[in-house]
Parts: structure tokens; C-alpha cells; sequence
């Protein structure tokens, strides 16, 4: 899962109206760079999610 | 009437306005790993002005201010053209027959025409040899081009015994996987949960879904076999997953496929939901099944997604992810993935059966080897290219112009992309206030609270 990393920002002081906020890590990339070493491939990957995607039917 | 713009910079980053709910904007900078829920008037203020910390706008400043403390954690969409894998992929399209008679099936199943021997064993001589002079770590063997793999139940045994064999005598290990529809017995299922590392299992629901899009080629039901085969891998193959297609008959049913596979199978499974592509017989048999509108997809897979947590089952699509930033959606055609059809012509893609579309290279008889072209390689490399229409788009990194193949067709899933991704950065930020509000602080309030003039956006 994304890890939410909220902000105790300067924007309460600063403006009211940011209503709220929230920092992404987008930690699949770091998965997706790793992937040269996955065994796993393509469309009967059921891990497809982190590295490509499947749509046969 | 005012006009918001989609799409602005910051310092070279892509900043989005999204309208959200409550008369609210999301503004979405990627890049930047920054989500922010703003006032309708605070967007209006930024499209019109842009984003500068020298403004005489407190707020606009106030935003500029956050994105500028974000550079710091900017990162790049991850290059998936220049990916390396350390294995060698081979997907092997070993026959285009079946034991089935699916009304969309994409690659038009059911003819009897089996990969010769001779194609066979060396596409698997290619890939161990491949493998052996690039130093690689192994090999991955997948089985899901055109019909069932298990339908010559002697060419697919003969496949896997060749394979061990070659495992064994060059020392490079192997990672098998299928995509099968488990109409088959006991002594079938225990031979493939021996030999298999990743099962992926066409299943598309309780008995009347499945039976009405899945029948057996003499029009029989297939549910019961199917789900004895689902009940064996689960207990019997550490990576098993259920794929079901969606079509405008089932996709207000997904919510109660959820329930009705928790009570058939637990949940030590994921299960996929995909909407049916008008592609192969799905074309021709319309008055009986075709695809599923986008709007509904979308609604009843969020309400399956949300059942699938309180059951702890896994719900998956293979539509835009919201969890990482790419440059193209898969890896097949920059790789490019060596796909051998039934008549030895390579492909780039598992769902081009007869190599008719992304080919690079043919199996010569007169030689026993595959000849490649470059310059059919380069061609499949350039689809990558992300199209013009994507450009001010907040989903662009996560479904990085979706699909080749799906685009080939002008089949356009950008509703359910962008749906889906919105759903997950509104759940983000609502995650965001519970945790502030469990910690006792106050990160998100109602627009009422703030002093937001609302005007009308077109």
C-alpha cells in the first residue's frame, strides 16, 4: 500500500483553503526497478500489477 | 462560464486540477509526490494565474510554497523500455485449439492447429542457449497465446518433460506459468500444480456467469469441473490467482462473484476482474455478450474492491495503477518478449496469436533457428510512444498511455483508468485525515469552513 505521509504543514497558518494534504511514496517503482530479478512474466503473472499489465481473455 | 485548465507547471512538473467531490479540486503534482485537496476558487485562481511564490495570493503562494519544499522528493516515471531483466522470457503458443467455446475469447479458439514439435523444441533450445551465453539467472516459460495450453495433453507434456530435460542439462533453472481454463480432470491438475510456479485460472463467476460466457465446445456447463480445479490449486500451487472477465451481463454481478467465491474458495487467491475487449469472437457474438460499459465497470468493481477488503481477498485489474509512476504500461514491446505462435513467427505480445500484428522474427526450417529483423524490433519499440491525447492527463504515468494493443483497436478504457486512479488518490487523503484525526490533529476541513467563493466550472 501506498504509505500516507501526511504533512503538519506551514498551510494551516498559510491558507485555509488547502483542505488537506498528503505525501505519496509511489513504492512500486522501487519493486518495478528491482524486477530484472523477478522470475515472473507478463500476461500469466499474477503479480501483474507491478510490473505490467494483462487484459487476454 | 470560467474555464479551468486540466494541467499546469511547476518548476517543469506536471500539476493537475481534478474536480472532486463537495465542490472541491484535487490538485495532483506526480512527480512532485504531492496531493493536495483545494478550494474550487483556489483552482480557478491557480489555472488562471499559474503557480508562483511571488504572487500577491496568500494561497496561491501558500500552495507554490508546499511544491517547492516537494522538489526535494521529486522523482522520475521508472523507464520500463530500458528495464533489464536477468531472465530470459519464452511464451509459447502451443496450439490454437480448446476444450472450451467462450463467447469472447480474443483469439478465436477452438481449430485444430498445434505447434509442431520441431518449432517447439526449438524455441526451447533458443531460449536455454540464450539464456546460457547472456549469463542469465534463469528462464521464465509462460503458456498463454491462443488456445489452452493442455488441450494436445501430449504436445504440452512432452513440452514440460523437454523443458525439464534442458533445465537439467544446461543447470539454468525455471519458472513456469499458465493461463488455463482447468477443464480437466484430477491426474491433469496434479501434473500441472507438479510442474507449475504461477497458475492464472479463467473463472468468470457463479454457475450462470460462468456457463453462459464459458460453455464446454459441446455447449455443456463448465462450471463444476473449473471450480474442482480451483479448489485443488488453491490448496496445491503457492501462486494462484482467479481471472474473471467482465461483460455488460455480469458487471453489476461483481460485488456477489466476490461473495460467492469467498464462500466457494476462501480468500488465499487474488482475484482479477477484467472487462471484456471487443476483440476475436466477442465481436460476433454481441446479442450475447459484449463489453461492459465503463461507467458500470467502474462503479461495481469499486464496490467488489471494497467487499474484497472486508473478506481480505485481493481484487486486481490490470487498468492504471495508482501505486507507481511508469513510462509504458508493460514491458513486451520494448523487452521485447519472444513469442512463439503456432507457426513459429516471434511476437512481441501473448495476445497476438497468429503474429500478424507486433512479429519480429520467424522459425526457419532450413536452418532449425529463429531469424530475427531489426527493424520490425525498432517498429514495436516506437508503439510505446505515449499518444498526444495523453498529455494533460493526471492518469498518465500510472497507465502511461495504456495498452498497445488495446489502442490498436481504439478500444479507449481512459474512463475507467482515470476513475479508478481518482478513487485511490480520493482514498489516500482520506486515509491522510483519519490519521491526523487519530493523532489528534485537524489536516483536512470542509470547504465551508474555508472562504471559498463557488463558481460554475465548464
Amino acid at each position: 500500500m501506498n504509505e500516507v505521509l501526511t504533512s503538519q504543514a506551514v498551510y494551516s497558518e498559510e491558507s485555509a483553503e488547502i483542505l488537506a494534504d498528503a505525501t505519496l511514496t509511489f513504492e512500486e517503482n522501487l519493486i518495478v526497478e528491482d524486477s530484472g530479478d523477478c522470475p515472473r512474466y507478463g500476461c500469466t503473472c499474477i503479480n501483474y500489477e507491478k510490473c505490467c499489465g494483462c487484459i487476454i481473455q | 462560464m470560467l474555464q479551468i485548465r486540466k494541467a499546469i507547471s511547476f518548476n517543469e512538473h506536471d500539476v493537475f486540477l481534478i474536480p472532486s467531490k463537495d465542490s472541491t479540486f484535487l490538485l495532483y503534482a506526480p512527480t512532485l509526490r504531492k496531493l493536495l485537496r483545494i478550494t474550487t476558487d483556489l483552482a480557478l485562481r491557480i489555472s488562471g494565474i499559474g503557480l508562483f511564490q511571488e504572487t500577491d495570493d496568500r494561497d496561491v503562494r501558500a500552495v507554490a510554497s508546499l511544491l517547492k519544499q516537494s522538489l526535494k522528493n521529486a522523482i522520475k516515471p521508472f523507464p520500463m523500455h530500458l528495464r533489464k531483466s536477468k531472465f530470459f522470457h519464452l511464451a509459447l503458443g502451443l496450439t490454437k485449439d480448446c476444450t472450451l467455446n467462450c463467447l469472447y475469447c480474443h483469439a478465436d479458439a477452438g481449430k485444430r492447429e498445434d505447434m509442431p514439435i520441431e518449432v517447439l523444441y526449438s524455441s526451447i533450445q533458443y531460449a536455454f542457449e540464450t539464456a546460457q551465453k547472456n549469463s542469465l539467472k534463469g528462464i521464465n516459460i509462460s503458456f498463454a497465446v491462443g488456445g489452452e495450453p493442455t488441450t494436445n495433453w501430449k504436445l504440452f507434456t512432452s513440452c514440460i518433460e523437454r523443458i525439464k530435460e534442458s533445465e537439467t542439462q544446461y543447470g539454468i533453472p525455471v519458472h513456469l506459468s499458465i493461463t488455463t481454463n482447468g477443464y480437466y480432470g484430477s491426474n491433469k491438475r496434479q501434473f500441472i500444480a507438479e510442474y507449475f510456479h504461477s497458475i492464472l485460472l479463467s473463472l468468470d463467476g457463479p454457475p450462470e456467469i460462468q456457463n453462459l460466457h464459458r460453455p464446454s465446445r459441446a455447449g455443456n456447463e463448465s462450471y463444476s469441473i473449473v471450480r474442482d480445479s480451483a479448489l485443488f490449486f488453491i490448496t496445491n500451487v503457492k501462486s494462484f490467482a482467479i481471472r474473471s472477465t467482465v461483460s455488460n451481463h455480469s458487471v453489476k454481478k461483481m460485488p456477489q462473484i466476490v461473495e460467492f467465491f469467498f464462500k466457494e474458495f476462501g480468500n488465499q487467491y487474488h482475484l482479477v476482474f477484467e472487462p471484456l475487449v471487443p476483440l476475436g469472437r466477442a465481436i460476433i457474438n454481441t446479442p450475447l455478450v459484449s463489453e461492459p460499459s465503463q461507467e458500470d465497470f467502474v462503479k461495481y468493481y469499486i464496490q467488489a474492491k471494497e467487499l474484497g477488503k472486508t473478506h481480505g481477498l485481493e481484487i486486481r485489474t490490470s487498468a492504471a495503477n495508482h501505486k507507481r509512476l511508469v513510462t509504458s504500461f508493460c514491458g513486451a514491446m520494448s523487452i521485447p518478449s519472444f513469442t512463439v505462435t503456432t507457426k513459429g513467427i516471434v511476437t512481441t505480445c501473448e495476445r497476438d496469436s497468429e503474429g500478424d500484428y507486433y512479429w519480429y522474427g520467424k522459425f526457419s526450417p532450413e536452418s532449425k533457428d529463429f531469424v530475427l529483423e531489426e527493424q520490425r524490433i525498432n517498429y514495436n519499440k516506437a508503439l510505446l510512444e505515449m499518444p498526444q491525447k495523453c498529455r494533460d492527463c493526471f492518469c498518465k504515468w500510472h497507465c502511461a498511455g495504456d495498452c498497445p494493443d488495446v489502442r490498436s483497436i481504439n478500444y479507449d478504457r481512459c474512463y475507467v483508468n482515470r476513475s479508478l486512479i481518482q478513487y485511490e488518490l480520493e482514498s489516500i487523503l482520506n486515509e491522510a485525515k483519519n490519521k491526523v484525526t487519530k493523532g489528534g490533529g485537524k489536516n483536512e476541513r470542509s470547504p465551508n469552513e474555508s472562504s471559498c467563493l463557488q463558481r460554475g466550472i465548464s
